[in-house]
């Protein structure tokens, strides 16, 4: 694995863009925001106390504690009841809490003032020693602390806390003023939670996996066919390994070096890695610099032409290899994202390739008829074995090791590789968006809240207060991702703000 | 478009990369041989090798190495679509200064705070030291 993942540090040499003004080796279909929602969408499927690359591969450690995909459980962790701290306090329902928790974002100058919006994720600092450093923000009040994995992504986590919060803005002004019961609270907060879900689940349907996926496939998938949809309907389903510890590691390959954070700020994606609480708590909250201006994420109205993310390939940016950020975990000394994706898919006990594809042959074989590189075992092994030999110097990879790989392919870098060979990197190619729709829209057909599918839990005009009536009306209408933000930014008044919201 | 750039994550390990070059010693400790690279292909594996988290632009389809000897003075003349591009992006609304991470934790960890009007100066006085300091 060592000696692949310094294969893949050669750079791939893609085809010329049929756009132009774009580089060629961006993706002109795929904003920035997408790779980030799908990072977001895969916390909300699978949940490990710690990376399969660190432990063996029976550890307790290693297994996915998500107990229900897809409901924004790595937002709202059990409820405010029960993760209370990522929840804002409140007098209105005798001490009940119904607002998702945020934190002021700092100037620039590192100065705080009434004038910085509520736009990081909440951040507190910790006391263990016994001496409480004000200025050392380490500790994430969020349900998921891995959704402080970098800037971009708890700012992402902030859009979803800003949805839900605001869509209990609009629930509240319909509402007597003075205090209410908790059982008010907790209606409230089901109401809220319901719809917030739901307009996500539209977005990760409509938009994300249409962009993400083989169109036929996605066709298969969006019309209600699953592989294996007696498995989604046994309780305690969960997200596949193939899909956590192989499929899902194509999000690294979109990672950029360098973003247009907002209309003000280029930062390094080096710098966005240690954005966090753990790594730079001296320097929370986020500043300026850091506020994420959505409409350089996503195609929004205004026109701008946003981050794009990187062309799906075997090939990862240079921040991706930081030593800082990604030590080496083992003897190899090898550091970086590549060599612990690859390890984590070749030795957590995944189908083999060949497996899959047969199996799928089974289930759905005009899947792999349409791809040669499925459906020819041997013809698959050696383009496979071609390209590797291209750039053997990187890696110094020797006939055994090409043999070996080309035949029984980390699944992780499979999926990249086929990317690229099938989709020219654009989306994914047969096999990455087997397991990914497989997974995800299994996940999309359990139930949204405990009442039911579809969410029982209803939001009615009359629940919604009259100022909010006409933004209300476009949250059962989101369906892509610039839809969510534009109504997050009306109904929490975001329209003025500094920085610019979208 | 912003300029593409040569960049490293692990620059100080391309700092150990160009001790090993120019001392012939291995700096990096990792049981592989480096010598000056004779193209940018062979510069690009022996990056990949050392670790040093390169990105190398497309752009580049060559790379000089300019070895001295002490009592010669050599001043590196920057591009002048990197410096008019350094100059834009740093007066841009809002602009940070990129610098490498090892400054920061050398200096407590604290993000630096360049004021806007500061920023040219400072810009000039980086590229004054980058292309006059002799390895120090």
């Amino acid at each position: 694995m060592r000696k692949l993942s310094l294969r893949v540090e050669a750079e791939v040499k893609w085809r010329d863009q049929p756009v132009q003004g774009v580089r060629n080796w961006e993706n002109p279909f795929l904003p920035s925001g997408y790779a980030y929602l799908f990072q977001f969408v895969g916390h909300d499927l699978v949940n490990t106390t710690a990376p399969y690359s660190s432990v063996t591969r029976n550890d307790a450690l290693s297994a996915n504690a998500r107990r229900s995909a897809m409901r924004l459980e790595t937002l709202y962790g059990d409820g405010p009841t029960a993760t209370r701290f990522a929840y804002e306090s409140s007098d209105r329902y005798d001490g009940e809490r119904v607002r998702l928790r945020l934190g002021r974002i700092q100037r620039d100058d590192r100065t705080i003032d009434a004038g910085c919006p509520f736009r990081d994720i909440a951040r507190a600092p910790r006391d263990e020693t016994g001496v409480i450093r004000q200025r050392e923000l380490t500790e994430p009040l969020i349900a998921d602390p891995r959704n402080d994995a970098h800037a971009i992504l708890s700012q992402l986590t902030s859009v979803f806390a800003l949805l839900h919060n605001g869509i209990v803005n609009g629930l509240e002004a319909a509402e007597p003023a003075g205090r209410r019961t908790p059982a008010h609270a907790y209606a409230l907060f089901a109401k809220a939670r319901s719809s917030s879900a739901r307009a996500y689940r539209s977005v990760v349907r409509n938009d994300l996996l249409r962009r993400l996926l083989d169109p036929a496939i996605y066709r298969a998938y969006e019309s209600g066919f699953l592989l294996d949809a007696a498995a989604v309907a046994e309780p305690g389903w969960k997200a596949p390994l193939e899909f956590s510890q192989g499929a899902i590691r194509f999000g690294h390959a979109m990672v950029r070096d360098e973003y247009r954070i907002n209309d003000g700020a280029m930062n390094d994606l080096i710098e966005n890695l240690v954005k966090t609480s753990l790594a730079d708590p001296q320097n929370m909250p986020l500043n300026e610099s850091w506020v994420v201006q959505w409409s350089h994420f996503f195609e929004m109205d205004g026109g701008r032409k946003p981050n794009l993310s990187k062309r799906i390939g075997p090939h990862y940016s240079s921040g991706l290899t930081s030593e800082r950020i990604f030590p080496a975990i083992d003897d190899t000394r090898r550091f970086g994202l590549a060599y612990r994706d690859l390890l984590s898919s070749a030795f957590s006990g995944l189908w083999s390739l060949r497996s899959l594809i047969e199996e799928i042959r089974t289930r759905r074989p005009e899947f792999v008829r349409a791809s040669r590189l499925l459906d020819d075992h041997l013809w698959r092994q050696s383009e496979l074995a071609d390209w590797l030999r291209e750039r053997r110097a990187f890696g110094g990879l020797d006939a055994d090791d090409i043999t070996a790989i080309s035949r029984d392919p980390p699944l992780s870098f499979y999926v990249q590789w086929e990317a690229m060979r099938e989709a020219d990197g654009l989306r994914l190619g047969p096999v990455g968006s087997i397991i990914v729709a497989e997974t995800v829209f299994a996940a999309l057909a359990t139930p949204i809240d405990e009442q039911g599918r579809d969410g029982a839990i209803a939001i009615e005009p009359n629940d919604v207060g009259n100022a909010y009536q006409a933004s209300f009306e476009r949250l059962s209408q989101v369906q892509t991702m610039p839809d969510l933000i534009s109504f997050v930014r009306d109904v929490c008044g975001l329209s003025h703000s500094v920085p610019a919201f979208a | 478009m912003a300029l593409d750039r040569l960049r490293f994550s692990n620059i100080e390990r391309f700092g150990k990369l160009v001790k090993s070059w120019s001392t012939g010693k291995n700096y990096l400790e990792d049981g592989n041989t480096y010598e000056v690279p004779g193209d940018i292909d062979e510069f690009r594996r022996q990056n990949a090798e050392a670790q040093t988290g390169a990105h190398i632009p497309d752009w580049a389809k060559k790379v000089r190495f300019v070895s001295c000897e002490s009592d010669t003075i050599v001043i590196r003349i920057p591009p002048k679509a990197f410096i008019e591009d350094s100059e834009e992006r740093l007066t841009a609304p809002g602009a940070s200064y990129p610098l490498p991470e090892a400054y920061k934790q050398a200096f407590g960890g604290q993000d630096p705070v360049i004021a806007k009007e500061k920023m040219l100066d400072f810009h000039a006085a980086r590229i004054g030291d980058y292309t006059s300091t002799f390895c120090m």
